[in-house]
């Protein structure tokens, strides 16, 4: 669920206020049947329109953004830790902004390929660990949730520790924001 | 296949410009004023046709839109040089050009790219049945801006898929 600024709840009392100037005025039909599916027309548009302006109003107030972020290994626990700070440049407090860290290795690389990769004897493969016959990820993707109730102007630092597989070399890394 | 509509999905919200949101708002507004005109009027069927047609502009006015601007707003054009699927390592590569056609500048740009079976035969129902069903979807982040009539050449590495047969539809996702 979003976090509800003052523009939010207007937008949501302006629709309420709509929904019912709408009934009243299809109250003057006598109509049964017709009042009754004008009442459920008019709730359909309006909600919908509520919706879409809470969907637009987000866009436009929840502005945060990563204002730096930086990363290095833990090589005796096979692990990475980014240290960065997220801010908020808009005008209003945000509830949560989550961060989407994706990790690509880097696979078109010749020398990667080792003979095992191209070529594994049959027979060698029954004494294999079960573990090991499983195909390695190239990609890993998390979402954490960084700053929570974040305030106009304030920025807030963070630290991530996430595993590092020991095969991955030449690491692309793609960061994603969003807040809401 | 879930996780390609999700990412259309978050595309559809996310490359929303200022445009759009007018549009889409003046087509809400226009379907209140039809439910303000039903109130209005003396005959049955005509006030159930008003209201029908209100619902039915809430439903496919923002899809119309949305398809209107996309030629205006959010066009990229591709033009695919290369498609190879490698031989030792199980990788294809495709390549080619993107060049934005639209008339504002793109902050980022996506390319998806979907592998679908091939077929050879004219049967209709197993065309739409392999196009719904792809062997395998690939996203591949630009992560540069394109600005007015530029093209850019690209080069994508799609891992764990390397097949001889096979049909790719690419579909540009821009952000403005």
């Amino acid at each position: 669920m979003t976090y509800m600024t003052i523009l939010h709840w207007f937008s949501l009392l302006f629709f309420i206020g709509l929904f019912i100037l709408l009934v009243f005025i299809s109250k003057k039909e006598k109509r049964r049947n017709v009042f009754l599916s004008m009442v459920f027309a008019s709730f359909l548009v309006t909600f919908t329109a509520a919706i879409f302006t809470i969907f637009v109003l987000d866009k436009y107030t929840k502005k945060g953004k990563l204002l730096s972020i930086e990363n290095h290994r833990l090589l005796r626990t096979e692990e990475i830790v980014f240290k960065g700070k997220v801010a908020n440049v808009g005008k209003f407090k945000i509830g949560q902004c989550k961060l989407t860290i994706k990790m690509i290795n880097n696979p078109a690389k010749a020398s990667n390929i080792g003979d095992g990769q191209i070529f594994t004897p049959s027979g060698l493969e029954f004494f294999k660990a079960k573990e090991k016959k499983k195909e390695r990820k190239n990609a890993i993707k998390r979402e954490i949730v960084i700053a929570k109730n974040l305030r106009p102007r304030e920025v807030r630092p963070f630290t991530i520790r996430m595993k590092y597989p020991p095969y991955f070399s030449k690491v692309r890394l793609i960061y994603k924001l969003n807040c809401r | 296949m879930a996780e390609f509509l999700r990412s259309y999905l978050f595309y559809v919200f996310n490359s929303l410009t200022k445009y759009d949101v007018v549009a889409i708002g003046w087509v809400i507004f226009l379907a209140i004023l039809l439910l303000i005109l039903a109130a209005f009027l003396k005959r049955q069927g005509l006030q159930y046709l008003v209201l029908f047609l209100s619902i039915l502009l809430l439903f496919f006015g923002p899809v119309g839109t949305k398809v209107v601007l996309d030629n205006f707003l959010r066009n990229a054009n591709i033009v695919i040089s290369k498609v190879k699927p490698l031989k030792y390592s199980n990788s294809t590569i495709v390549a080619g050009t993107i060049t934005n056609n639209s008339r504002i500048p793109f902050k980022n740009c996506q390319i998806a790219l979907l592998f679908t079976k091939k077929n050879n035969d004219d049967n209709i129902i197993k065309k739409v049945v392999n196009s719904l069903k792809p062997i395998h979807t690939f996203i591949w982040d630009m992560n540069s801006t394109l600005e007015k009539k530029e093209s850019k050449q690209f080069k994508i590495i799609v891992d764990s898929f390397s097949r001889e047969d096979f049909n790719l539809t690419i579909q540009p996702r821009c952000y403005p």
